[in-house]
């Protein structure tokens, strides 16, 4: 249970930091949508309070007991990203979601979670003994097998994450720079046959990323109208509920995917880079926690947390401003949606959990 | 792990965090405050936008012009969700005023076009086409309470004939998600009313012409809409002029309502078809299936329930067009094959004679359909009086393949490619293989040969095979035309809204048979037999000026009555039109189908009918 002294110990720079994009969320939800504007916005209540709860309970679990279920923590996990398949719906052309009662989600935001602690296990106890590229096989199929089974539904911008977190976890986990180097090599070699195996849809939103013009009116369209959004709010922004692109239904996906466009529209330049620099704060703290950490599993459980929000904040800010794919990526605390809050909420969880226990307690 | 080594590591971490938000922040800057006035001007530009104008579908005309299809402009009603202040309180209102619940509409359109990415608060969302005019007139009351609520004229779908001919023509309704997906590169978006049935499924592309565009300014709230100059004016729809003709159409449809009525005591059926085909071209001039529909009705939103369930009939099916989905066994009206067959092989010659008897005895006893039989019979006579043991004998000395070769050169069993959506059946050529392949289906407990006994049913129609009566018509034209089988089609030309023809479309030789002009005319005699004297539909055409060529047919049906056909072409010496009519559990083709035929034959050459000589009289 949580003790007192443990409580003590919290990172109240962290958990500031959230409380603050948490609420600044709702104001922006709110005015991304133009239908009625509460609807999210009490919908995004209900995931904030389960999101608390949620955060509590993992951060009362003390984290050196999951290394004991990691097996089962990495089976149940295959099992509901191939249940999606079966019982899942299926919405805009992919498969994502799971009804559970009369709630949907994504068992591919648990997926994350549950590969940053199962990959903090394996690499705490055999990253010291990687000593060739076939040491780090079965590495890529413990990291692979979910990666393909979301590839497959298809979701690129998660299965992509799960790149982020392999190359990063494996970095700080101490492996040779030669064998990273070496990866980054082999993926840029394989990069343009991937290419050639994802759908075509995929393969014109990586393409639309170097030049939006190419599809002014499909994929182009949301990339242009998100950049005008932005641009347009200049550096003090158009006001809240009153960004034209916005209300007026330009941005597509606004209160989810796109909510950064908003931000940029109606708060402008000075506010948004508040944000941003929010987000850096949040960041820093987490390499600190993995700095700070009790013993190696901690310390790449919080580097997987701090890669998971560092990836979702690039890739989803970037594609708002034009530099990155549009992908589905939503942004972390901000979007609205209930599978990515709760997942941010127990990542969140896990980190703080690591801080809270880097002491050993004498009693 | 070494602790030395994951501080550094985690250092270089903080390094490339910092790297990710300077690029950033960077980039947000480069946007808003460089490019900043250059992204303001474009959404300021942003709300101007285009607001679709419909276009109104192009018209059908008949081959002298005679409209049959059009576009009318009606009355619908919209809600621009943008301007509904509280949209549970105006659709609740509406709702009211119409007499059944939008809401649920409203949210489902709303949802489709959300996740297509196409939802635009601005754009209105159709809720009622063709409203009466009780319901305007109080929407145009109430118009203070019901913000957001628009009424504006759009093209409607107009089938002026109502229930006839709309197996041919169709109907048009919104576009599926499914379609959307199929017709995604023809620029289809979502909410476009399209072709589901028919020649307006078919031809879609040609009749649908292009949407025009509004310029209309929203001002910074959205609220006020100004119209703006520079109207782009939608282009009307190419219009289609068919091969059919309007009073051979109707005449169709109602010579088979009236036909079904007179026999309805001892046949009560209300399925039946009908086609008439140009000899000379392959041009459809009629096409009819029974019952029928009203196409006018999917023009609305809400198809009232009772309406919904009767053009859902399963036992009926009005929406079959079994003109060319409705397969039967042919009957006597496949005697005129075997005909061929034993011409054409030169195993008869036409003065042969048999004499019957009244059962054919050489592989199995079969009976003639005429107790004690038809005495000395010629191939003409036996076509004339529908002689079974005559066909019985000549279907023995041709063997399945014989009969089958010619079967399939008229077309038979195949499909003959009109031009026509759902896609027409194939219907069945039944051979040796077929049925070795089929044992399952036949009820056999494993694959057993051809019979003997089977050729002979096959010989006088009464086989496993079974065709549609397009089929049946267009084998007929090809007789009546001396060998020459045309693909059958509807629509001959394509004409720009100026009336300037943009496409013409060519009678197609599917074949030439190459038949022996002894041949041909023996078997047309036969045909002209029929008619006349001891001819089995003599008593049909008494003091029908009109030289005419036909054949009766009876077919056998396990499910029930037997299904009654009459096939057969006119003028006899110079043939223009050729007609195959079924009815289907009709009795005998002689009574069912018969005077739809001459009813049929009097609209094309303008005679009077007979129930206005009795007026006259």
């Amino acid at each position: 249970m949580l003790d007192k002294r443990l409580l003590k110990n919290l990172d109240y720079v962290i958990i500031a930091v959230v409380v603050l994009l948490t609420t600044i969320s709702f104001f922006v939800i709110a005015s991304a949508s133009p239908e009625s504007p509460y609807y999210h916005v009490k919908r995004q209540g209900v995931w904030v309070a389960l999101g608390l709860v949620l955060f509590v309970l993992t951060l009362s679990i003390d984290y050196h007991d999951l290394a004991h279920y990691t097996k089962y923590l990495y089976y149940i996990n295959l099992v509901l990203l191939a249940s999606v398949f079966i019982f899942g719906r299926e919405a805009k052309g992919a498969q994502r979601w799971l009804r559970v009662g009369s709630l949907e989600l994504q068992p591919s935001e648990l997926a994350k979670l549950i590969i940053i602690i199962t990959l903090a296990d394996l690499l705490s106890k055999r990253a010291s003994s990687i000593r060739s590229i076939r040491d780090l096989l079965p590495v890529f199929i413990h990291v692979g097998l979910p990666m393909l089974l979301i590839l497959k539904q298809p979701d690129l911008g998660t299965s992509l994450v799960f790149i982020g977190l392999l190359l990063g976890m494996l970095f700080v986990a101490g492996i040779k720079w030669q064998y990273l180097a070496g990866l980054c090599g082999l993926g840029g070699a394989l990069a343009p046959m991937l290419f050639y195996l994802l759908e075509p849809y995929q393969r014109k939103r990586i393409l639309v990323v170097f030049n939006p013009y190419i599809d002014p009116t499909g994929d182009g369209y949301n990339v242009i109208q998100s950049m005008i959004a932005i641009g347009s709010g200049r550096v003090w922004g158009k006001g809240w509920f009153a960004g034209t692109q916005n209300r007026l239904g330009f941005l597509p996906e606004q209160h989810t995917d796109f909510i950064f466009s908003v931000i940029g529209e109606e708060l402008g330049f000075v506010r948004a880079a508040g944000i941003l620099l929010l987000y850096f704060i949040l960041i820093y703290r987490g390499i600190r926690v993995a700095m700070k950490a009790r013993d190696d599993f901690g310390a790449l459980i919080a580097t997987g947390v701090v890669i998971m929000f560092t990836f979702h904040i690039l890739v989803n800010v970037g594609m708002t401003i034009g530099i990155m794919p549009v992908t589905g990526i939503p942004l972390p605390f901000m979007s609205y949606g209930g599978s990515s809050y709760l997942s941010n909420m127990m990542a969140l969880g896990l980190l703080l959990n690591v801080y809270m226990r880097r002491q050993k307690i004498l009693f | 792990m070494n602790s030395k080594v994951l501080e550094r590591r985690l250092t270089y971490m903080t390094i490339m965090a910092v790297l990710v938000f300077t690029i950033l922040t960077g980039r947000l800057g480069y946007l808003q405050l460089v490019e900043g006035e250059k992204f303001e001007k474009m959404a300021t530009e942003n709300r101007i936008r285009l607001l679709a104008l419909e276009a109104p579908r192009g018209d059908f005309l008949d081959r002298k012009g005679r409209l049959l299809v059009t576009s009318r402009l009606a009355p619908v009603i919209s809600v621009v969700p943008m301007d509904m202040d509280d949209p549970d309180a105006t659709l609740g209102r509406l709702s009211e005023i119409l007499g059944y619940d939008v809401k649920q509409t409203v949210h489902d359109t709303v949802q489709r076009l959300q996740e297509r990415k196409e939802y635009r608060p601005y754009t209105p969302i159709r809720i009622a086409t063709d409203a009466d005019i009780n319901t305007l007139t109080k929407i145009a009351e109430h118009q203070l309470e019901l913000p957001g609520v628009m009424i504006e004229e759009q093209p409607v779908r107009d089938y002026v004939l109502g229930d006839v001919g709309a197996h041919v023509f169709g109907y048009v309704r919104e576009i599926s998600r499914e379609e959307l997906e199929t017709w995604r590169d023809k620029g289809y978006k979502m909410g476009d009313i399209v072709g589901k049935t028919g020649l307006e499924r078919v031809y879609d592309e040609y009749i649908r012409g292009e949407t025009g565009g509004q310029q209309v300014e929203v001002d910074a709230h959205g609220r006020a809409i100004k119209i703006l100059p520079g109207k782009q004016m939608p282009v009307p729809g190419y219009s289609l002029k068919l091969t059919l003709d309007r009073d051979v159409q109707e005449a169709a449809v109602l010579g088979l309502r009236e036909s079904m009525e007179n026999i309805k005591r001892e046949f009560p059926t209300k399925a039946a078809a009908a086609v008439a085909i140009d000899v000379r071209t392959g041009g459809i001039l009629a096409m009819a299936s029974e019952p029928s529909f009203d196409p006018n009705i999917f023009t609305t939103e809400t198809i009232p329930p009772d309406i919904w369930t009767s053009i859902n009939d399963p036992k009926w099916q009005p929406q079959l067009n079994r003109a060319i989905r409705g397969v039967y066994p042919p009957g006597s009206t496949f005697k005129m094959v075997t005909a061929t067959a034993g011409l054409e092989t030169g195993v008869i010659k036409p003065e042969d004679t048999i004499v019957d008897r009244g059962v054919y005895w050489r592989v199995e006893p079969k009976k003639c359909w005429k107790a004690g039989g038809h005495g000395v019979v010629n191939l003409t006579r036996a076509i004339a009086v529908s002689c079974n043991v005559y066909f019985y004998d000549l279907g023995y000395r041709t063997g399945i393949d014989g009969l089958n070769k010619y079967t399939a050169l008229y077309g038979l069993g195949q499909p003959t490619g009109v031009d026509l959506y759902p896609v027409e059946a194939t219907g069945l050529l039944a051979t040796p293989e077929w049925k070795l392949e089929n044992y399952k289906t036949l009820g056999l407990g494993k694959p057993e040969p051809w019979q003997p006994g089977e050729t002979l049913s096959a010989a006088i129609g009464q086989g496993f095979s079974a065709f549609t009566p397009l089929q049946m018509a267009n084998y007929i034209a090809t007789i009546a035309n001396g060998g020459t089988r045309y693909r059958p089609y509807l629509a001959s030309e394509v004409i720009d809204p100026d009336g300037k023809v943009e496409r013409t479309i060519e009678p197609q030789v599917i074949e030439e048979l190459n038949l022996k002009p002894e041949t041909v005319a023996a078997v047309k005699e036969g045909m002209h037999l029929v008619t006349t004297g001891e001819g089995t539909a003599s008593y049909y055409f008494q003091g029908f000026p009109i030289p005419v060529a036909g054949k009766t047919g009876t077919a056998q049906n396990s499910q029930g009555a037997d299904h009654g056909w009459f096939v057969g072409f006119a003028p006899y010496e110079e043939p223009e039109i050729a007609i195959a009519v079924l009815v289907e559990e009709g009795g005998h083709g002689g009574s069912a189908a018969t005077p739809v035929f001459r009813r049929i034959l009097e609209a094309y050459f303008g005679l009077p009918t007979e129930t206005d000589t009795e007026e006259t009289l």
